[in-house]
Order: structure tokens, then C-alpha cells, then sequence
């Protein structure tokens, strides 16, 4: 995906959200809603300036290697690439502290911090046992330490171990 | 004034105060000798740590974290040709030669004196500017403070990317979240979509924490390379015997640190202009710029001097204005604020003892940074081998139990893992994160104000806008707030025409 592209995609993105923020903010009270509202119009009309000025961009650059409308092929692949890499990646992250969020309300937080350090390492190609042992342990005793032990937070309540 | 100084030393002597100075500007060498750990985010995780300590202890810690993490993205910037930070890409041009030539413990010396004087001095500036400007901001009314927040979220916007409407939206999508909750002074619920953990609003400091560590984490993820060995190339000589030719050059030491707190005061300009247009001054004032570039003293000394000095200068429009200067400083000012602290002239009367004591423990921070940087730097510089598959689940499972810990809420997590998201789709579309804090942060300022000079007009939205171009101070501001989007205007129209040709 070229550069274009995705700014064509985030004005677009920008000019629905505005669309459903405005919808939203509009029926509530107007003295509770005045600065919401003057937000999402002029979102709104960025987002459109935006996609308007990316498409006349998009027609005005010519086809040449190196320009960043197109591009080469070479260049094209490599962002495409990684593109797919940092979607694949964040699909990882969010859908790992997602596991661990839950984990840490159904199992308890000392026992759910192991698991998602000792799971998470070798995922990521950090291969070493015993290290991921001590690694897990090591920074969950670090965190409970600091957080719980020292800063007097009350510990997360789960479902299993209490 | 001088009372308000006597009065922040009390709480300095406090064996408590001088250990969290230590241990921030310990977690600062070493988040800033990481490359992917960024100020900002180290900042924005430790806040959780900060918040159950007194304010000036805390306060106190962020500033230490602060200082020494601007410093400290030098030393793997020198040993390995590696900025740890933005702020220490100027530094990589002479120190690295410097190191390849086998005067890596001069280069260190170098910059860490060199930080520390630069840092010393713009204390010293922020000492004396800060207190009258924060008594100015007593002719401020709720129209200037409105426009304050619009001025902090338009100068940062027109500078912090490539498109300007991109940092405007983000900066508009940050006040946006500002309003979701009570109206300031309705109460009436907004964007809450019944779901108590957001009945008083997004927690700013569980946002700071999403938006600035979930999208690092992806983006080390994204840029790992497995089997990585690096060398270091290090000398042995005593660092303490090149103090004498840092204070040698006074003139650069000097014109470094002035230019530094006048880049700082600037908002939205950050430490590594700072770096860049101190080193290209001393490089012009030198007798000898051939040697720049190819391992010169001036060269270093310059760029660590400066970007140290820009730390102070960032400081001053942030305690006395509430506008941030980079994005470091607008999470810094989360952090302020969740102490129940407001930038102002109220933080310099009212809360003088905090706010002087927290000034005074940055001359402790500049100070302590010198025998960390000196002597453990080479130590330090070993964590860079820590693979990104251990320091990426550490980041999260901090990430997780620093948003759980400011309310005690598991609801907090999953609103973290939201904003989380958002900072990443701003990421993935190159859009800038820094206006989209400060919106966060000034959001809930702007709309208080607005409402309160509504309310004081009977709601007559004509007669504000009047306001604002009737009052010499509020017109002054927003007369800032256009030259600022011009001048981000012009900056694209000039990249456009680069592109088109």
C-alpha cells in the first residue's frame, strides 16, 4: 500500500468517525455537547480537506521509480511487507495482553504474569528454558514487589485461586 | 523568591526524595541507552510507580527519569553508532568516529560534562524565568486559557508530521476522548455507553500508558532481528581527566546551553533541533570544521550540551503555561496533574514547596547523572544484547499492571488496550502521536474554560468569539495559533512541490 493510499484510507476513516461522533454528540443536551460538536465538524472537515487533497496528489504524480505515489516495484513490496509484518505483530500483542487480561480475573495475577512471560518468550523465538523460567518468575516477584508489596495496591480478584 | 527556594530545599533532604532521584535517573541511563525504550514511554510507565509517593517525591522521580534519559540515548549513540533516543542523533556524528578512533571514554566524558552543564544551566533558567512568567499568567482569564490549549495543540500539530491536518486531527480526536464522561459543569454523561469505568472520563495516565507502549512494542516486534550480536569497542583511560578541556571551551558550553532553553521554551521544537542547531553553530564559530564529522570535541560538547539544556527550557512553559513542549513533557504533565497539581501561578504560590523542591531535585538529577554516566556506562550500554523477545512481554506485562494500578480496575487494562489500538492505527498511518496527548491532557482544561466564559455570557457563543479578539492577551494567542498553522502550512506546500517535481 502506498503512502496515498493509506492517507486516502485514514481521511476516509476520519470522515466516518466524525460522522458517527457528530450523530452521537448531537443528541445530547446542547449546553453539554457545544465543545464535542465544534470538534467533530471541524474533524469532519479536515478529513474531507484531507482525502480531497491526497486525491488530487494521487492524479498529479507521475509514475516514475522512487515516487511515492507508486513507486517502484521493489519499494511497493518492501512497504507491503511491512505492513503485513506490523499487522501480524499487533495482532500479537493485543491479542496476547488480551489472553493475559482475562487470565489474570479466571487464574490469579501471580500465576497469570508466569504464564504469559514463560508463553510469550518462546513465541518470539527466545528459546533458552531455563532463562524463561527465571525471567517469568523474576519479573513477576519484581512487579508484586513494587506494586503490590511497596505501593500497597490491592491485588486484582480472580475467579480460581482468589 | 528566594523564600520559595529555601522552602524546596526542606523536602530534598528527605532520604526518601534523594532515593527516588537515584532511581529515576538510574531507570532514565537505561531506558535512554535502549534503543525502543523511549523517554516518553518510560515516563508514561512509571507514572503508576510515582503515583502513591508525595507529590514532590514523585515529581522528583518523572524529572529524574527525564533528564538522565535525554542524556543517556548518547552513550549507545557513541560505543554503537545507535541513537538511544531522537535527541542523541546529533551526537552519532562526531562521537561515533570518536570511538572508532579509540576515544570512546573522551566522547562519553564529553557528553555526560557537557549534558550536566547544559542541564545546570537551564535550571538556572528555569529558576529565574519560570516564577514571573507564572505570575503573568494571573492576567489570564478562561478565553486565554481556552486558547492556550488550542495554541499547544496547533503549534505541535504543525510541526510533529508530515501533513498538518494529520496532527490536527489527532489532536482533535485527543480532545474528543478528553469529553468523554461528565460535562465539567453540567454532569451530563457523554460517550460513556454505560460503562462505569468510563463514568469519569479515559484515565489520562492509562492512556499515556496504551498510546505510547502498546505501539513500541509492536514496532520492536516489527523491526527484530534475530541473532544480533553486537561489538563493542571500548578504551580503558580515566574520564575525569578531560573535565579540564569540556570547561575549555566556555563559548561553546554557553552559546550550546542558551541555544537549548530558547528551542526548548519553543513548543513542539524538541531535543534533537536543539542538538542539530547548536552543533551547526559551533561548526560555523569553529576554527577548525573540517574536523567536523570526523570525531570533533566542539562537536559533541555541542549537540549533548544543547539537547540537555532544551530539557529545562521544555520546563517552563510547561509549570508556569500548562503547554508542553514535546511529547515527553505532555506526558510529564499527566503526571503533574494526577497529583492534583495545575501548571500556573498557583503552582508557584500555593504549591511552592512542590513545585521549587522538584526544580531543585533537576540540579541533583544533572549532578547524579555524571558519576552513572561516567562509570557505569559501559555497563550499561551491555543491556542493548537483551533480546527484544524478553523485553517486549516485560513492556506488556508493565504496560498491565501500571493500568490496573492507578484505580485499582481491571476495566483500566482493556481501556488501555483501546487507546493502545488507536496509537497503533496512528502509527500504521504515520500519523503524529504527540497532538493527540495534548489533547488528552489539555482537553478537559479547554472545555472547562470554554463552558465557564459561555456561562459568564449566557451561552452567547457570538459574543466569546468576540472576546477573543477584543482582549489583548487572548488575541495575542490566537494570533500565535494562525502564524503556527501557517507556518505548518508552508512547510508542506513546500514538501508538495518537492514531491510533485
Amino acid at each position: 500500500m502506498t503512502n496515498v493510499q493509506k492517507n486516502r484510507i485514514f481521511a476516509l476513516g476520519t470522515l466516518i468517525l466524525s460522522l458517527y461522533l457528530g450523530y452521537e454528540s448531537f443528541s445530547y443536551p446542547g449546553n453539554s455537547s457545544l465543545f464535542p460538536r465544534v470538534l467533530v465538524v471541524v474533524m469532519g472537515f479536515l478529513g474531507f480537506l484531507f482525502f480531497l487533497r491526497q486525491t488530487l496528489l494521487s492524479k498529479k504524480i507521475k509514475p516514475s521509480p522512487g515516487n511515492d505515489g507508486t513507486g517502484s516495484c521493489s519499494v511497493a513490496s518492501e512497504k507491503s511487507s511491512a505492513d503485513k509484518t506490523a499487522l501480524a505483530s499487533a495482532g500479537l500483542v493485543f491479542g496476547s495482553i488480551g489472553i493475559y487480561a482475562l487470565l489474570v480475573g479466571l487464574v490469579n495475577y501471580e500465576a497469570a504474569t508466569v504464564i504469559f512471560m514463560a508463553t510469550m518468550m518462546p513465541v518470539l523465538r527466545f528459546s533458552k528454558k531455563r532463562w524463561i523460567i527465571v525471567i517469568s518468575c523474576g519479573l513477576m516477584a519484581l512487579l508484586w514487589a513494587i506494586f503490590f508489596h511497596l505501593l500497597g495496591v490491592t491485588r486484582p480478584e480472580s475467579l480460581i485461586f482468589g | 523568591m528566594f523564600e520559595n527556594i529555601l522552602l524546596g530545599i526542606g523536602p530534598l533532604l528527605s532520604v526518601n526524595m534523594l532515593i527516588a532521584i537515584a532511581g529515576g535517573v538510574t531507570g532514565g541511563v537505561l531506558i535512554g541507552v535502549l534503543p525502543g525504550l523511549t523517554s516518553t514511554m518510560g515516563i508514561a510507565l512509571l507514572i503508576p510507580i510515582t503515583f502513591s509517593m508525595p507529590p514532590e517525591v514523585g515529581l522528583a522521580m518523572l524529572g529524574g527519569i527525564y533528564l538522565a534519559s535525554t542524556y543517556s540515548g548518547a552513550i549507545s549513540g557513541i560505543l554503537l553508532n545507535i541513537p538511544g533516543t531522537p535527541a542523541a542523533v546529533a551526537t552519532l556524528l562526531d562521537g561515533y568516529p570518536m570511538t572508532q578512533k579509540g576515544q570512546s571514554t573522551k566522547a562519553l566524558a564529553l557528553a555526560t560534562f557537557g549534558s550536566c552543564i547544559g542541564g545546570l544551566i537551564s535550571v538556572v533558567a528555569l529558576l529565574f524565568i519560570a516564577p514571573p512568567l507564572a505570575e503573568f499568567s494571573l492576567r489570564f482569564g478562561s478565553p486565554e486559557y481556552f486558547l492556550l490549549a488550542v495554541f499547544g495543540i496547533t503549534v505541535i500539530a504543525s510541526l510533529s508530521g508530515e501533513d498538518v491536518e494529520k496532527g490536527l486531527i489527532a489532536g482533535i480526536f485527543g480532545l474528543l476522548l478528553s469529553t468523554v464522561g461528565n460535562h465539567p459543569l453540567t454532569g451530563f454523561m457523554r460517550f460513556t455507553y454505560d460503562i462505569p469505568a468510563l463514568f469519569d472520563g479515559i484515565p489520562l495516565v492509562v492512556s499515556l500508558i496504551g498510546l505510547y507502549s502498546i505501539p513500541e512494542v509492536i514496532d520492536m516486534l516489527t523491526r527484530r532481528k534475530s541473532g544480533e550480536k553486537i561489538k563493542l569497542n571500548l578504551d580503558e583511560s580515566n574520564p575525569l581527566r578531560f573535565f579540564p578541556e569540556v570547561i575549555s571551551q566556555k563559548v561553546n558550553l554557553i552559546r550550546s546551553s542558551l541555544i537549548g532553553i530558547a528551542v526548548g521554551i519553543i513548543p513542539g521544537v524538541g531535543c534533537s533541533v536543539g542538538g542539530f542547531l547548536s552543533y551547526d553553530a559551533a561548526k560555523r564559530s569553529s576554527k577548525k570544521p573540517e574536523e567536523f564529522g570526523k570525531g570533533s570535541t566542539a562537536g559533541v560538547l555541542a549537540s549533548e550540551t544543547a539537547n540537555n539544556a532544551v530539557t529545562g527550557g521544555t520546563l517552563i512553559p510547561l509549570l508556569t503555561l500548562g503547554v508542553p513542549g514535546n511529547p515527553v513533557t505532555a506526558v510529564l504533565l499527566g503526571g503533574i496533574m494526577i497529583h492534583g497539581l495545575r501548571p500556573g501561578a498557583e503552582l508557584f504560590t500555593t504549591n511552592a514547596d512542590i513545585v521549587y523542591s522538584f526544580i531543585l531535585s533537576l540540579f541533583i538529577s544533572n549532578l547524579l547523572f555524571v558519576p552513572v554516566g561516567l562509570f557505569m556506562a559501559k555497563y550499561c550500554v551491555r543491556l542493548i544484547q537483551i533480546p527484544r523477545s524478553i523485553l517486549a512481554p516485560a513492556i506488556m506485562a508493565m504496560a498491565v499492571i501500571g493500568s490496573y494500578a492507578i484505580r485499582g480496575s481491571m476495566e483500566d487494562v482493556w481501556i488501555m488496550l483501546f487507546i493502545g489500538f488507536c496509537g497503533f492505527v496512528m502509527h500504521f498511518f504515520a500519523v503524529p502521536r504527540a497532538p493527540m496527548v495534548l489533547g488528552l491532557v489539555l482537553g478537559t482544561m479547554a472545555e472547562g474554560e470554554l463552558s465557564r466564559s459561555l456561562s459568564l455570557i449566557h451561552g452567547d457563543v457570538g459574543a466569546f468569539l468576540i472576546q477573543l479578539v477584543t482582549r489583548p492577551i487572548s488575541l495575542v494567542i490566537l494570533i500565535l495559533c494562525i502564524l503556527s498553522l501557517v507556518q505548518g502550512i508552508r512547510q508542506q506546500i513546500k514538501k508538495n512541490s518537492v514531491y510533485e517535481n
